[in-house]
């Protein structure tokens, strides 16, 4: 019994050294992330996915990057000018170096921008391209015109020109995105179809390098260049990414001090809410009901009505959700839009939605006896997705509360079958999420246009059609914003889409981080410039 | 014998067909794309599923894909690892599964065989009830309230062992993993064990070995465990193959880089080719055990390989 | 009492040596019960079998009353009392679930101190004993509705199998043989994803991947029993396939059907919860155990009842049917150990 006890012991002793010698972590400054999915690609031109555009940006420097203020600073680009008409910019690059030695030149731009609007190629990201205009774009979308006439191109190695078809003052913002960065072109087709699925088939002329990673890797280390042509302004030594799924896990790595960033969901915010550590901040994903005109019942406004006042949107963020998200009364995007006196777009008109639990039951009243029902049933499609479904439950609660009478059936599935649902027409009420991807409110404005690709409701209003598309080719910038104020009107009024919230990034930070910066539009997170005080 | 086992290879085959067919009928049904980015158009999309090829009539991709996969060429991942060949895909995370599995088994095993003997030696005593309780516990917890409680407390609380699985130790941050899968055949193997020995000790043979004054310890290696160890095998035969391609569950919790969770994943996303792969393997591993473990039983069992009955 | 299950296989002169009386012995096995009454009677002798039963009887009692009794639904959604710890009336005198978290009275600070939530509410503000009686309802119907499909296509498929032999019995053997090369796993998902996720879907997934377990065992015993003098007798008397299927061979397998379907039931039970973990569960905002401990995993190191109070329900249910199955299984045929 004696011998056995102190076997134990020395078996026990042994293994708690050996966990000690475990650790074999980067020298000096390392910024240790995580995030819940793996990168899916490394491929510039295809990626799109928020984590690994943020990984991305510091792999491989694009034209513009956004500073603390979201004004576009100049990254490969050194100086650009644009033409009178606002339709030709030409972009001054600064000296760089690829991974291997290669210059970075103005080739490289044209290249990448060509490859990516090859259809043949699929690229998700192609859609992208689509929100520019750019010379022949359209075109080369519908088939009739080779990609290769996509209007840009290289008068020199150091001058990369680009032809818009329309003036577009958000174009260097909207150039920061990694689609728009460089690719060197012998080396991608020397790799072929392997390129980007390792280190050895990836180049990279950004202020880190990676090394060692192999596509589908979960965790993986990104190390400071030294030639980096903005070297001596980035202050980490190394960031180590690394895969956590379990969000508690999460969360008993960030306190035993192996992360600084964990994702914190609406379930886990109650244990930081007044800890230093506790970060949320608002994106554009904003989640709609989206009512479906095909369907008899729907097409009465008063129905959509008494669906969107009966919602207690408050009540949602602040005692369910409970993570940063906010309240959403309008049918596009807050703090992108603004006018030439600072004004942002959502704050200059009262909206029409609000929570009217008293004005929702007169709605459905009418609705009532106007379709001539006592009760009705609709069915409404949600992602299987962990807050989605809360939210929906929430919002069935909510409409079959105040509208008695009213029942709504979940049906729960998939996010790829939703979408395929929803595109089909194959729906009655669904809940759907969409982000902005460019400053622009007039494109999400016209969502809601007849016969649009993304106007899942297939909501059809003449008059919303005439003015959207008088707009598109006005120029006075004056008149756009009062057009778009009063298409955005007609939106709401007509229960396209109802507002329910906007999404908001919830982590565990640690504090000692600072200089990141965080964006709405574009790339999310910028680590570049990050520091670890001490 | 060897007729034998070429008349389950060749059964093997015809399953393996039926199953990919199955598989490509039932997702073919399925809505939806692997691509669904919601800002792609419909027409956008068309083209991308065409540049994959998955604008061709069904059969020719079935048999497409049986061609390529015969030469080993199982495709590539179309939203899970953008254009990475699946091969080389589950080269990286198989041996982690793999690992994992088989330490959990070994762990399983050896634990269920310790519990069961100490139970059934003690029937009706103190210790039977205690480890009766602790098997029944095993197989009624599920997996993942294991798995966050070793975490929390093992690996967080106490720290005493990792519970994140890194490649840099790979050989203890294991071992949270392996526990957690382990617990489910250890139950089984334990109640076996037990009741078999409960049986055996039973037996006229036993009695007299014991009249014979042979000692307890003899007793147990010499008589008990061999009539003990078939039925095992057949007992875990099963959860060999769940336990082998590892447990979402258990990868998720535990960030382990394995194919656990890939197979759901991939079903939900509509990643074709990395269903068909998991499925494929899935179903071979199936087959290989079964085969493996009805060999092992007439070799192990000398009146099986005589009757030969079923 | 409790040794008689011990001696039961010894010839009478080995009993005499381990002591016990003859006559004793004679007296409890040979005075004319019935063979049902004869089970019930060693099943009841056996301690743990019959708590096991009793806590079984229980829980179903609860499911069936509790939630017409509470005064909330478990659909009620309630955003201001969201993450309510558990308040029970008599035991809050005792200092333990009373309602305060970290020395907060949280329903003080709600200001509903008139309401009790025994087991306290989850994020969305239902009331967590509600929902736990309606889920163990859900998947007890659940799992008893697939066990019983379970039982009506394996014993069919066995008996045929078994009874007629040669070359059906080979061709049905070879079905499920590539049958049970696909893995359960892949044939479940893929049928919850083509078909719409609700309670119908969920019981056919769960019988069809567990009626070759029953199939087997019927098949093994209708084998052993067909060569038996009765059964050849009816067969020269002229006796009917299905005559003989029904009224001989079906009664004396029953025994190893009831074993099989006390076994099936928890593990219908456990994989029910499974899919729920993966996502496949019952659709909202009905609830399943499965779906209840899925949902509490997520606040687990937050609000640890939200997650146990389910579990140990669905753990105490698991266990009775086990030590239920175990007690019948020694009681009608203790040969059967070896499954």
């Amino acid at each position: 019994m004696k011998n056995l006890s102190r076997l134990v012991a020395i078996v026990l002793v042994m293994v708690m050294a050996m966990s000690m010698l475990t650790v074999a972590n980067a020298e000096g400054k390392v910024l240790r992330l995580t995030q819940n999915v793996e990168m899916d690609t490394m491929d510039s031109g295809n990626t799109g996915d928020g984590y690994t555009t943020s990984i991305m940006s510091l792999l491989v420097d694009s034209l513009f990057r956004l500073d603390a203020n979201g004004v576009p600073q100049g990254a490969l680009c050194e100086s650009y000018e644009v033409s009178p008409d606002g339709l030709t910019y030409t972009f001054k690059l600064r000296d760089s170096k690829w991974s291997n030695g290669d210059p970075v030149t103005a080739h490289d731009f044209v290249y990448a921008w060509k490859r990516a609007v090859t259809v043949e190629y699929g690229f998700e990201h192609i859609f992208l391209f689509n929100y520019l205009p750019i010379k022949n774009m359209p075109e080369i979308n519908k088939g009739t015109v080779p990609s290769s006439e996509l209007g840009v191109s290289a008068p020199d190695d150091k001058t990369f020109v680009v032809e818009l078809t329309a003036p577009c003052t958000w174009l260097t913002s909207f150039l920061c995105d990694c689609a728009f960065g460089p690719l060197n072109q012998k080396f991608v087709e020397a790799c072929g179809d392997q390129y980007a699925l390792s280190s050895e088939t990836l180049l990279t002329c950004g202020a880190f390098t990676l090394d060692n990673w192999t596509a589908g890797d979960l965790t993986w280390t990104l190390t400071k260049n030294p030639n980096y042509w903005n070297a001596d302004k980035v202050k980490l030594d190394a960031i180590e990414y690394q895969v956590i799924k379990d969000t508690q896990t999460g969360i008993m790595a960030f306190e035993t001090d192996a992360a600084d960033m964990v994702i914190l969901t609406s379930d886990l915010v109650d244990m930081y809410q007044d800890s230093e550590a506790f970060f949320s901040a608002p994106t554009t994903y904003s989640w709609y009901v989206v009512p479906n005109f095909n369907v008899p019942e729907l097409q009465n406004v008063n129905l959509r009505y008494a669906l969107g006042f009966a919602i207690d949107r408050e009540a949602l963020v602040t005692d369910i959700l409970a993570d940063g998200s906010r309240a959403k009364y309008d049918c596009n995007y807050s703090d992108v839009f603004f006018n030439a006196a600072g004004e942002e777009f959502n704050s200059v008109r009262p909206d029409f939605w609000s929570c009217d639990k008293a004005a929702a039951a007169k709605y459905w009243e009418a609705a009532k006896a106007e379709l001539n029902v006592e009760t009705l049933t609709l069915n409404f499609t949600v992602e299987d997705s962990e807050s989605a479904q809360s939210v929906a439950a929430f919002i069935q609660s909510e409409i079959e509360t105040a509208c008695p009478g009213l029942t709504i059936n979940l049906q729960v599935m998939p996010k790829a079958q939703r979408l395929d649902d929803m595109e089909t027409g194959n729906f009655q009420l669904a809940l759907h999420r969409t982000g902005s991807s460019v400053p622009n409110v007039l494109a999400k404005l016209g969502q809601y246009t007849t016969g649009q690709a993304l106007n899942y409701a297939k909501y059809s209003n003449e008059e919303f059609d005439t003015l959207y598309n008088a707009t598109l080719t006005e120029t006075n910038a004056e008149v756009i914003w009062n057009n778009c104020l009063d298409l955005e009107e007609m939106a709401q009024k007509s229960g396209v889409a109802i507002p329910v919230y906007r999404t908001a990034d919830c982590l565990l930070l640690n504090p000692s981080i600072t200089g990141y910066v965080k964006n709405l539009i574009g790339i999310s997170w910028d680590f570049m410039f990050a520091d670890i005080a001490e | 014998m060897k007729k034998y086992v070429l008349k389950r290879l060749l059964m093997a085959v015809v399953t393996l067909l039926v199953v990919l067919l199955l598989l490509f009928t039932l997702m073919e049904i399925m809505p939806g794309s692997p691509f669904n980015n919601p800002e792609l158009t419909p027409e956008q999309r068309a083209k991308i599923e065409a540049r994959y090829g998955l604008d061709q009539p069904f059969f020719n991709r079935y048999i497409n894909y049986i061609v390529n996969m015969v030469q080993g060429d199982f495709g590539v991942s179309y939203n899970i690892q953008q254009n990475m060949p699946i091969a080389d895909l589950l080269v990286k995370r198989f041996p982690v599964t793999i690992r994992i599995g088989l330490q959990a088994i070994v762990i399983g095993v050896l634990m269920g065989l310790v519990m069961g003997i100490l139970a059934g030696f003690n029937h009706n005593k103190l210790m039977d009830s205690i480890m009766s309780a602790l098997a029944i516990i095993g197989v009624s917890m599920p997996a993942f309230a294991f798995a966050l409680l070793l975490a929390y407390f093992v690996g967080f609380k106490w720290q005493m062992l990792p519970f994140l699985y890194s490649a840099k130790s790979p050989f203890l941050s294991s071992i949270l993993p392996s526990l957690t899968l382990a617990m489910s055949p250890m139950a089984s193997v334990a109640r076996y064990t037990r009741s078999e020995i409960i049986d055996v000790m039973n037996q006229n043979y036993i009695t007299l070995a014991k009249t014979k004054g042979v000692s307890k310890p003899a007793l147990t290696i010499r008589h008990v465990l061999r009539n003990v160890l078939t039925g095992v095998i057949t007992v875990i035969a099963p959860s060999v193959v769940n336990v082998l391609t590892g447990s979402l569950v258990v990868e998720k919790a535990f960030s382990v880089p394995g194919i656990g969770g890939l197979l759901i994943t991939a079903i939900q996303e509509n990643d074709y080719n990395v269903t068909f792969t998991l499925a494929f393997i899935y179903c071979a591993l199936y087959i290989l055990v079964m085969l493996t473990v009805d060999i092992l039983y007439g070799l192990i069992d000398p009146r099986i390989r005589v009757t030969k009955g079923e | 009492m409790k040794d008689m299950q011990n001696v039961q296989h010894l010839t009478e002169e080995e009993r005499r040596l381990v002591g016990y009386n003859a006559d004793e012995f004679v007296d409890e096995n040979f005075s004319g019960h019935s063979y049902v009454k004869e089970i019930i009677l060693t099943l009841f002798a056996n301690k743990a079998t019959a708590i096991s039963l009793i806590c079984l009887l229980v829980i179903v009692l609860f499911a069936i009353f509790a939630p017409m009794l509470s005064p909330y639904t478990y659909k009620e959604i309630n955003s201001k009392t969201t993450n309510m710890p558990m308040r029970i009336p008599v035991l809050e005198d005792l200092g333990i679930f009373d309602g305060t978290r970290k020395g907060v009275d949280m329903y003080a600070k709600k200001g509903i101190e008139d309401q009790y939530h025994y087991f306290g509410t989850d994020n969305l503000g239902r009331d967590i004993w509600t929902r736990v009686w309606v889920g163990t309802r859900i998947s007890l119907l659940i799992a008893v509705l697939a066990v019983v499909l379970d039982v009506v296509i394996g014993v069919t498929y066995g008996m045929v199998a078994g009874f007629f032999g040669g070359k059906i019995d080979m061709i049905m053997q070879r079905l499920i043989e590539i049958l049970t090369g696909i893995p359960n796993l892949i044939i479940m998902m893929l049928l919850l994803l083509a078909m719409e996720p609700g309670i119908p879907t969920i019981c056919l997934a769960l019988a069809i991947t567990g009626w070759v377990n029953m199939s087997r065992i019927v098949r093994a015993q209708v084998l052993k029993l067909k060569s038996n003098e009765y059964v050849l007798a009816s067969r020269t008397l002229g006796a009917s396939p299905k005559r003989i299927l029904l009224k001989h061979l079906l009664p004396n397998t029953m025994g190893q059907i009831i074993i099989t379907f006390m076994f099936s039931v928890p593990h219908a039970i456990f994989f029910e919860a499974f899919l729920a973990f993966i996502g496949l569960g019952v659709p909202i905002p009905m609830a399943s155990l499965g779906t209840l401990i899925n949902d509490g995993y997520r606040s687990a190191m937050l609000y640890p009842y939200q997650v146990l109070c389910p579990a140990a329900v669905l753990s105490v249910l698991m266990l009775s049917f086990n030590l239920l199955g175990d007690g019948l299984r020694d009681a009608i045929d203790p040969q059967m150990r070896s499954m």
